[in-house]
């Protein structure tokens, strides 16, 4: 239940609106998708009737979003109002449901294959920090179902002698394009290399975890934490502040599906930690990486709105739940704040020298010269943007940019400027109830070129780095390996 | 424009809209000539028509979204094989942005040109204002096939000045309105960052006036 304190307002306006930015996003993606599909049936000359049917399902999503952008600009001054907040939040699960049905439904559909970019970056994530030839690639599987997840199959327990495991990935399909969305890959490569290393055992053994794990009243759970945190802080290694940007957007488009605030503490399964936890461990990373360096405003825009959540999850209440199922049920009234920080920096701690002992670093570097120039160059691209140009932004003698700069790139630009611009397009609706599709439109011409602008910018990239520093490199350390 | 005021205009200046935007450029000393001229690389990615299943293009009809067409991406040191009297469309590596003020001319490169590449059909100019990776209509017309390779400097453009023309658009920029040029132009066609392969020539006015003259003859 949301509780609102006096000295501490939860700005309601702000949270709504990231929620309906993604909601819009993902609906316009699906449309985008459709189009696609149908494109490629006429290619092939065929002309399903099911394509009638997506059609239809983007119609339906399009209204509803129309409705619930209505709604919460109908109601701008009662946002105060606890209730009509939940309406909101309760209308926008409903349309997420609806959404992930639907997606379901594509199943029929024609399936093209995942880009070649999508597998070069997958051996990328894999490689870029771990120095061992054992590892072999991974298949990755677009599906319909809307999650990212690594399993292997055979399952790990059963026992089928010579052959060989295969390790799969599964991404959702309607994603397949969106390059800023493959970022998310790189947590399921974490799961991966965690399982073929170890490194969630050996962190199992330090001496902080034991210690945890002796106050709880169930210690098997903090094992299964163990991996997800490395998976995250592997992300983190490999493609820096754009994976903690992306993991953010995902999550707080999905919290409606859940309860309205599943970063609280006390709110998780058992093989997931609560998101408190996580986005912490996040954050600790980018500390000790020194990320002073990486406080661009546009990575604000997100860093606010998990501050928001934060704030609102660190409620006195979820923090004696926690406790008492975490097993500290010492010392309640006695409220520290430092405590569940220091789960998170034990965590922190145990993972990273797990991950050295095991050779992996799970530190990353960056060229904020180089991420600056991207951004400029993303932002003068588009014309609805206006560029505040900084005097130091950008200079004519380029270093070749690898992966992760022109991603980190594209999440500032977005996270700064794109969810303001769905506002405004749906603002400038003066009747709300019809042509929806239009703005819809608008969002999806717009998503669809800045996509493929990066993938263009990651191609470039690979060219770039090949001239400029020879085929060794770009195998090496930049760029993509293969083309 | 000669190669000074050329990298001038390259340079940072206070308002980012006066600025010639041409990026990456991996060797600037290599790819500027002294002349003023600006070399431009061959992209991966490479279009044809299948012609099989294409049957003939017409203003009237508006199918250049659904035309087939196959789209090659080639890998870095394999090359991309153009047959005699082939024609395909590519894009430059370089992204160019021109200001409103500044118009260019796409030209091949001698040493290619004598082997009997075109890197254009006709269609040299690029609108002061555009913003895009410009796409190469390229055709061998020499006797033998020619190896094409991703990052070769294949064309290169040269630079003019407007006159005039920059009166106008200081009056858009001074009375509040978007920026002007060609990207701002309701008529403009390829101000997408997805720069599209094919033609649209559907778009025209004209061929709108046909294709209504065309649909009211069909109803009576």
């Amino acid at each position: 239940m949301v509780t609102k304190q006096a000295d501490d307002p939860l700005d309601h306006s702000f949270y709504i609106d990231i929620i309906l930015a993604n909601l819009a996003d993902k609906v316009a993606r699906y449309g985008l998708y459709v189009e696609r599909i149908k494109k490629q049936a006429l290619e092939e000359r065929i002309n399903p009737p099911i394509l009638g049917t997506y059609d239809l399902h983007y119609k339906t999503l399009c209204e509803r979003v129309g409705h619930l952008y209505e709604q919460r600009f109908l109601n701008e001054e009662l946002l105060e109002d606890n209730s009509v907040v939940f309406d909101l939040l309760g209308s926008s699960a409903e349309i997420w449901y609806k959404f992930m049905r639907y997606n379901k439904g594509l199943t029929y559909a024609p399936t093209p294959w995942a880009r070649p970019e999508l597998f070069a970056i997958a051996e990328e994530f894999q490689k870029r920090n771990v120095n061992n030839p054992d590892l072999q690639n991974l298949t990755i599987v677009l599906t319909n179902e809307y999650r990212y997840s690594w399993l292997i199959d055979p399952p790990v327990d059963t026992d089928v002698g010579i052959v060989d495991d295969i390790r799969i990935v599964k991404l959702p399909k309607i994603e397949k394009d969106d390059p800023l969305l493959w970022v998310l890959l790189s947590h399921e490569i974490g799961h991966d290399i965690d399982h073929h290393l170890k490194i969630s055992a050996v962190a199992e053994r330090k001496q902080a975890i034991v210690e945890m794990k002796s106050k709880m009243d169930k210690p098997h759970i903090l094992n299964d934490w163990i991996g997800e945190i490395f998976s995250d802080l592997y992300g983190l290694s490999v493609l820096g502040p754009s994976y903690y940007a992306a993991f953010l957007s995902h999550i707080l488009a999905l919290i409606p599906m859940d309860s309205p605030l599943r970063l609280r503490w006390n709110k998780y399964r058992s093989c997931q930690p609560p998101m408190a936890i996580r986005t912490r461990c996040m954050e600790l990373a980018l500390e000790s990486a020194d990320a002073s360096g990486w406080k661009i405003d546009k990575l604000k825009y997100f860093v606010k709105t998990h501050e928001i959540i934060g704030r609102e999850s660190r409620n006195y209440e979820d923090e004696v739940e926690f406790r008492k199922v975490m097993g500290f049920l010492t010392n309640t009234n006695k409220y520290k704040e430092e405590s569940i920080d220091g789960i998170c920096r034990s965590l922190f701690n145990a993972i990273r020298s797990s991950a050295e002992e095991c050779e992996i670093s799970l530190s990353f570097e960056g060229n904020e010269d180089n991420i600056m120039h991207n951004v400029n160059r993303l932002l003068i691209s588009q014309p609805a943007c206006t560029l505040a140009q900084d005097d130091e932004s950008e200079n004519l003698s380029e270093k070749p940019c690898d992966v992760a700069t022109i991603v980190d790139a594209a999440w500032f630009c977005k996270a700064g400027y794109h969810p303001k611009e769905y506002t405004d397009f749906f603002r400038k609706c003066d009747d709300l109830s019809k042509d929806w599709d239009k703005p819809f439109e608008k969002i999806a011409e717009h998503l669809h070129n800045f996509d493929r602008l990066v993938l263009a910018s990651l191609g470039i990239a690979s060219v770039h780095t090949f001239y400029a520093e020879g085929m060794k490199k770009l195998e090496a350390e930049k760029g993509l390996k293969r083309n | 424009m000669s190669s000074s005021e050329l990298r001038e205009r390259m340079r940072l200046s206070e308002d980012h809209r006066d600025r010639i935007l041409i990026t990456p450029l991996i060797n600037e000393d290599e790819q500027i000539s002294k002349y003023g001229t600006i070399d431009l690389r061959l992209g991966r990615e490479f279009e044809t028509t299948i012609l099989s299943s294409h049957r003939y293009t017409s203003p009237v009809k508006i199918d250049h979204d659904r035309r087939p067409a196959r789209t090659y991406l080639t890998k870095m040191i394999d090359p991309y094989v153009l047959h005699t009297q082939e024609f395909v469309k590519a894009k430059t590596l370089e992204y160019v942005k021109l200001p409103n003020d500044v118009g260019a001319r796409l030209s091949g490169r001698s040493s290619y040109a004598r082997e009997g590449l075109m890197v254009h059909i006709t269609a040299d100019l690029i609108h002061p204002g555009s913003s895009n990776f410009i796409v190469l209509e390229m055709r061998n017309d020499g006797s033998v096939p020619l190896e094409l390779y991703a990052g070769l400097r294949i064309a290169q453009l040269t630079f003019f000045q407007l006159g005039r023309g920059r009166t106008e658009n200081d009056d858009d920029r001074n009375s509040g309105k978007e920026e002007g040029g060609y990207s701002s132009e309701e008529s403009s066609k390829f101000t997408s960052i997805d720069t599209p392969y094919t033609g649209r020539i559907g778009d025209d006015v004209e061929a709108k006036i046909l294709r209504r003259a065309r649909n009211k003859s069909d109803l009576s």
